[in-house]
């Protein structure tokens, strides 16, 4: 899905990262622990059939999930998950995800930090966590999460 | 001691878990050369395309009404060309006679879609719908009618990538039509460019920009684009041009090959890089 329908709705080559909301939903209902071996695992799909620099993705979601998990509370985990925190966490680790993800693959030796951290990481991040808001306000409401 | 150690590592287990996970990230990376690794790549992203390309072939049907119309339209305008061209063709036919110059415009096409124009993790690069099993080999020049798109990297069977004047990477020799000065065009922060001019060359807004014939990957004299800008630098001694593509990256959808791939002895020279 990430490979071949989010390439529909991106906005000037700036595409969000369904994987990321996926991998925090994850590490929020499941721990850090789970959310970090998630991330590697789906790092490792997407750097695969991407056709991608395999690893890239590994190290980053690796690191996204991790510090999802971070925000795990067994005792609130429905409110981390239908609260607009959700949104917050995913738009952290968005970035994170895709600030390391494009410095593990940008081959250019002389990187304009302040390009790629606004361009490359907060702009997706932001385009993610708008999405993630859809998931908040239409979560269905039979999924009592703990 | 191995209580000790038990619980120290049960305390600090997510840490551990992330380091070793870190670790074999990296060791992964390090190894993206290998050609075991390389196959299982082409192999998985071989399959996904063809799911890739039936998303885009639906997303296609949407907007296959106004193609339509604008393909009647520019057909009319090109069976107007054609016929203007016809009759340059005769002229030009019976010049070359005259001075006895070879032919060299006549390349062998390969008509193809672009079935992904957009790899999230590859930023300028498309994906085609002609692989190995249509001949298309890495180094292979793509176009349309408007101009120069990108050239072919890698091939699977049925599906190429196509690295295009938008990648990162993309670096190519280009010459500027109306001076001749030649100079190497490259994508970044988002303009095509060419970089470090002296600003004793004659580059002037409104110039084309072709392909060079000191390019060893692609034909001379394929558009590119117009000189829309020039920036001289602090020093003033250095000037980058920047330059508007003829070639719309958003909307292009059908384009051709170039079955042509540069001879070793030219790549042994080539100005262009051709680098994956």
């Amino acid at each position: 899905m990430q490979v071949s329908l989010v390439p529909l709705i991106t906005v000037n080559g700036i595409y969000p990262d369904l994987l990321v909301i996926f991998l925090v939903y994850l590490a929020l209902r499941k721990g850090q622990l789970f959310g970090t071996v998630a991330g590697f695992v789906i790092g490792f799909f997407f750097d695969i059939f991407s056709g991608s620099v395999l690893g890239a993705a590994m190290f980053s979601k690796t690191l996204a999930g991790f510090t999802a998990g971070y925000f795990y509370n067994e005792n609130k985990i429905q409110y981390n998950l239908n609260s607009y925190l959700f949104i917050l966490i995913v738009f952290f680790c968005g970035a994170l995800d895709s600030l390391f993800y494009q410095l593990l693959i940008s081959n250019k030796i002389e990187i304009n930090f302040a390009v790629l951290f606004f361009r490359q990481s907060i702009l997706p991040a932001v385009f993610t966590a708008v999405l993630s808001l859809i998931w908040v306000i239409f979560k269905p409401q039979r999924d009592t999460g703990v | 001691m191995f209580k000790i150690l038990r619980r120290y590592l049960e305390s600090f287990k997510e840490y551990i878990v992330l380091i070793i996970l870190l670790l074999v990230s990296l060791v992964i990376l390090s190894f993206n050369q290998n050609n075991q690794f390389k196959k299982i790549r082409s192999f998985a992203f071989g399959n996904i395309v063809v799911i890739t390309s039936l998303v885009s072939s639906f997303d296609e049907l949407l907007s296959l009404k106004s193609e339509v119309k604008k393909l009647e339209k520019l057909n009319a305008e090109l069976m107007l060309k054609v016929n203007r061209l016809r009759e340059y063709g005769i002229e030009n036919a019976e010049l070359k006679r005259l001075i006895k110059l070879k032919d060299t415009t006549g390349y062998p096409l390969v008509p193809v879609t672009i079935v992904s124009k957009i790899i999230p993790s590859m930023p300028g690069f498309f994906i085609i719908n002609a692989g190995s099993a249509d001949s298309i080999q890495p180094g292979m020049p793509v176009i349309n009618d408007k101009g120069y798109i990108g050239i072919v990297t890698e091939t699977t069977e049925n599906f190429s990538f196509v690295k295009t004047l938008m990648s990162p990477e993309s670096r190519i020799a280009v010459r500027d039509e109306r001076s001749g000065v030649d100079g190497i065009l490259s994508f970044e922060n988002n303009m095509l460019s060419i970089k470090n001019v002296p600003t004793t060359y004659d580059f002037r807004i409104g110039d084309r920009i072709v392909t060079s014939v000191v390019s060893t990957i692609v034909p001379p004299s394929i558009p590119i684009g117009l000189v829309s800008q020039k920036q001289t630098t602090i020093a003033g001694l250095l000037t980058n041009i920047e330059v508007y593509p003829f070639v719309d990256f958003q909307k292009v959808r059908n384009c051709a090959v170039l079955k042509i791939v540069q001879s070793k002895e030219l790549g042994d020279l080539e100005l262009n890089l051709l680098r994956k």
